[in-house]
């Protein structure tokens, strides 16, 4: 089972300098929600998690790890998590969640929103 | 003043073998941006999690992606395992690896002929496919099946390998190798190869790590990164291999890595056959998974692959989440793009060999 270390919204931004000084990869990011919307992020030094309790406003970190970019806007797209400072915002158009048939021509039986 | 003309690009393209989109903004041929959108084919399998139980998702895993469907499977089991403290009999771990190895070996050279298709070079495409024939010919008479196996689940296997099986299968890796000798002399000696991908696509080794490259693009530029040594998963610690680096850092060494990647499996699979431990090949799973999580890396052969189970102490699990590696090599092929000839799209993106099923879920 995995250990996690729980952090505030507030200190993303100094836990992603301080995992990029120490050299760390970001592995990958993802969201998950029981009880509580939780952000986890996975590096690879230390193999560590960091957990965010609560629906949080993110703050981007792809200014650390310009990977990010992509993990945090299918956490905006797919769970509505609003993240600010994005080094590529593709504004709801990676996945086009909010229309049923992202592809479909417009006026095509879709329901575009 | 330059004017900037917006190319729409795929879904349906011929080099293409899955739907991506791209809007390439453009200055003449020369791309100076690029923004991709997916959702094609997401099928919102994570979310299945909450109408399956925990032992029938390793089917729903297995079809994530066709190609590395046994991996995929694998790694949700072997993340289920974790979760549930699970001890794997070691001769089902030898097997995992034996599949696994062989679905690098039928990836691997399905992606040269691709590449090989799409710089119009036919024959090569053909020959590749053909070698990859014989390992599909092998999962058949192993498994069952070609694309889809459905002989992993979570405490081991459903189904061993007789000692005629094991026979076949050490006979029939000289075939294969000698049918890799073939194709790999073309790849990596042929000057037409060598000219449309030498020098295309270089992504040096600092923007290969800020980028997150995983895989053969990692290992192209330089970058000794392989979950199968770095955090060695069911048997692999057993076993001798080197990880394969290149360092040209273009498209010519994502498939020079790639080619010699073929060998190393072949070698890997030698050593799982030739040591297979005798035994039994299931744990079985005591009641449910418990209320924690669970996070596994395994190395597909596109990269490493990331599973993340959560447990909620019922038969369902709480959320299950895979980062693939065609999903963190999205930046960089998006990177690649950017730098790039109109006419060198199709191409590039290829070069990080996309699998946008994984992609998408």
């Amino acid at each position: 089972m995995t250990e996690y270390h729980t952090i505030s919204p507030k200190s993303v931004l100094a836990m992603a300098h301080e995992r990029r000084e120490k050299g760390d990869r970001l592995v990958q990011m993802h969201c998950s929600h029981g009880e509580y919307w939780e952000v986890v992020y996975s590096f690879d030094g230390q193999e560590g998690f960091i957990l965010i309790p609560d629906r949080p406003e993110l703050t981007s970190i792809s200014e650390y790890f310009p990977s990010a970019y992509l993990y945090e806007n299918e956490i905006s797209e797919l769970f509505g998590i609003p993240v600010e400072g994005m080094s590529i915002d593709f504004k709801g158009r990676l996945y086009n969640p909010q229309r049923k048939a992202p592809f479909d021509l417009a006026g095509k039986g879709t329901s575009d929103v | 003043m330059s004017e900037h003309t917006i190319v729409p690009f795929g879904p349906q393209h011929p080099v293409f073998p899955e739907p991506i989109h791209f809007d390439l903004k453009l200055e003449d041929e020369k791309i100076v941006d690029a923004f991709p959108s997916i959702g094609y084919i997401h099928r919102g399998l994570e979310i299945l999690t909450t109408e399956h139980d925990f032992m029938e998702m390793a089917y729903v895993a297995e079809r994530i992606c066709g190609i590395c469907s046994f991996i995929h499977g694998m790694g949700y089991c072997q993340a289920i395992e974790g979760l549930m403290g699970i001890d794997v009999p070691k001769r089902a771990q030898y097997l995992r690896v034996i599949w696994s190895e062989f679905s690098r070996l039928h990836s691997h050279l399905m992606w040269l002929g691709l590449l090989a298709d799409a710089m119009g070079f036919e024959s090569l495409f053909m020959h590749s496919w053909r070698v990859r024939e014989l390992i599909l010919d092998i999962f058949e008479e192993s498994t069952g099946g070609r694309v889809i196996f459905g002989v992993v689940k979570p405490g081991g296997l459903r189904r061993d390998m007789d000692a005629d099986m094991v026979k076949t299968i050490r006979k029939q890796l000289p075939v294969i190798k000698k049918g890799i000798d073939e194709v790999a002399k073309v790849f990596l000696k042929d000057t037409s190869v060598r000219l449309r991908l030498s020098g295309m696509g270089y992504l040096s080794p600092d923007e290969t790590r800020a980028l997150g490259c995983v895989g053969p693009m990692a290992r192209a530029s330089g970058l000794a990164m392989d979950t199968r040594k770095d955090s060695p998963y069911s048997s692999y610690g057993d076993f001798s291999f080197d990880v394969v680096t290149e360092n040209s850092c273009d498209s010519w060494a994502r498939v020079a890595v790639r080619v010699k990647e073929l060998y190393q499996s072949i070698s890997i699979i030698e050593q799982a056959a030739v040591g297979l431990p005798e035994g039994g090949i299931w744990t079985k799973p005591m009641g449910f998974p418990p209320a924690a999580d669970q996070y596994t890396r395994l190395e597909q052969p596109r990269g490493e692959v990331v599973y993340y189970v959560k447990g909620n102490a019922t038969k369902n699990l709480a959320r299950f989440r895979v980062r693939t590696p065609t999903f963190a090599n999205v930046p960089s092929m998006v990177h690649l793009i950017k730098r790039a000839e109109l006419a060198d799209v199709g191409l590039l993106v290829l070069t990080i060999d996309p699998c946008i099923s994984c992609t998408e879920r």
